[in-house]
């Protein structure tokens, strides 16, 4: 038998300075919704007492840059408050590790973002990792990285696992460009992912979700290895079960973490999962090779994209009607002709978009061309696209027709307008 | 109501902190049992989180995820 601890919890909810407590009747007076940050429930458990919470980034010392997050619905002394962040809670040393903590965040923020989803206790969670009722032993003796893999498969999520390549010849990771590509792509698309790693400096493997990420505020620093804008990543935003959410996990080639986090740094990631959704069937290491072969030999011309040693490319799934809603908010970039092909457009509810843009213009969140892909395409389906446009001209394209073939469409957008990034799935931090 | 002062009122099953400096997450300890490690708690908030001007304590909260391990 373990420790007897007691039944009740208490939890701490977070008000800025202008919440006022009334004493009675007990109730919270002032601008309540505005200025409410959240709260954490306290374990009685002596030691890890860190519990669900859920708690606003804009309160986390240091943290900048763009977060995944939903928005949280709290009941309070007969007043329903809301709060956008991201689930976290400290391992319940008795009955939880890392990877089953980390697993119990990506799909509680599921169960509040997506309606499909329903709510998974952290018991629940313990009972997906095997066939059968594991009993008492997991996940205290640990989690791997396939059981973390079945949870989410049986949470009704369509997980994917990417490995980074070791070259046991040469001691060392190959293809990283490729690796950390993908898994920006994916955080940028809001998915959370989980991480797993082994700390070089406590020799010893651990789990993490990634929920976030900040650019480089100097861009002449980012190096330029590849054209895909991982490069111009500075910090990853962690949720790990031993500090508050949000840490700063920094993204450098060196040995020696300077953040919030000292015991690991992207180096050590060794493989990451994505719990996707149903009917993404085309996979970010194939847009990868789409969006620097077909886009460069072919469309280069005619979408007039940068050249070599200035260009930036990134990519991303989200849905149609979040470009339509992002067209909507930003009509008059868009322009009546455009507006209206991205608005008849017959796509697949999840697209791929690719965004092509220089130096200057990634300084000024600014694009030259954007590529619509078919996320629910085949992998070796040669042409996915939907549509692909710059400031002066559209390409769409008929993918019930057998080879399709592009019709090529005058914008006539508004002079001196520039096309904006798209960054619609993650929330900035502020 | 138990005691009230400038900076902490508590009332039946809440209580209410008033942060004015990061030190008063120290009266953490006051209000909560040893089971729930408030110096530990407090520490954590202490050094990571800004912009709090109050923390409201709701007491014998019953939470679904602790339980569901119990």
């Amino acid at each position: 038998m373990g420790r007897p601890y007691r039944r009740d919890c208490v939890r701490l909810h977070f008000f800025d300075e202008s919440v006022v407590f009334g004493e009675s009747p007990v109730q919270l007076q002032g601008p309540i919704p505005r200025n409410y940050f959240g709260y954490m429930v306290l374990r009685p458990t002596i030691t890890a007492t860190l519990g669900r919470s859920l708690l606003s980034p804009r309160i986390r010392n240091g943290v900048k840059g763009y977060a995944i997050q939903a928005c949280h619905k709290v009941h309070l002394l007969g007043d329903t408050l809301t709060v956008w962040g991201f689930p976290s809670m400290a391992q319940h040393a008795d009955i939880a590790v890392c990877a089953h903590v980390s697993c119990w965040a990506i799909l509680r923020h599921y169960s509040e973002q997506y309606a499909q989803h329903r709510e998974l206790l952290t018991h629940d969670i313990t009972m997906l990792s095997k066939p059968f009722d594991p009993g008492g032993l997991t996940p205290s003796l640990g989690l791997n990285l396939y059981e973390a893999e079945r949870i989410f498969q049986a949470a009704g999520c369509y997980p994917l696992m990417i490995v980074r390549e070791w070259d046991y010849e040469k001691e060392e990771w190959v293809g990283d460009d490729k690796f950390f590509a993908q898994m920006l792509s994916y955080l940028e698309s809001g998915f959370p992912l989980f991480v797993s790693l082994q700390s070089r400096t406590m020799n010893e493997g651990h789990a993490i979700v990634l929920a976030g990420y900040d650019w480089h505020a100097d861009q002449s620093d980012s190096n330029r290895d590849s054209s895909h804008v991982w490069s111009r990543v500075s910090n990853l935003l962690a949720v790990d079960d031993n500090m508050l959410p949000y840490s700063y996990v920094d993204v450098c080639e060196g040995n020696d973490p300077e953040g919030e986090i000292e015991n690991y740094t992207s180096e050590d990631f060794n493989a990451f999962i994505v719990p996707l959704p149903d009917k993404i069937f085309y996979p970010a290491h194939a847009v990868e090779p789409f969006s620097l072969g077909t886009m460069l030999l072919v469309f280069n011309q005619a979408m007039n994209l940068p050249e070599e040693e200035t260009l930036l490319r990134r990519y991303y799934i989200t849905t149609v009607s979040e470009i339509r809603h992002f067209v909507r908010s930003n009509i008059s970039q868009f322009g009546e002709v455009l507006a209206d092909l991205l608005m008849h457009l017959k796509t697949t509810q999840f697209v791929w978009v690719i965004e092509y843009a220089t130096d200057e213009q990634w300084r000024m969140k600014h694009i030259t061309a954007r590529a619509v892909l078919d996320a629910s395409a085949s992998r070796t389906d040669e042409q996915p696209m939907w549509l692909c446009h710059n400031d002066q001209m559209a390409i769409i394209f008929d993918r019930s027709s057998e080879v399709p073939k592009g019709q090529e469409i005058a914008l006539q957008r508004p002079t001196n307008t520039p096309l904006s990034r798209m960054e619609t799935n993650v929330r900035p931090v502020m | 109501m138990v005691s009230k002062n400038s900076q902490f009122v508590a009332t039946g099953g809440y209580s209410w902190l008033k942060i004015e400096s990061p030190d008063d997450y120290d009266r953490l300890v006051e209000i909560l049992d040893a089971s729930f490690a408030p110096n530990v708690i407090a520490n954590q908030l202490k050094n990571n989180i800004s912009k709090v001007g109050a923390v409201l304590v709701e007491h014998d909260y019953i939470d679904k995820d602790y339980s569901s391990t119990y």
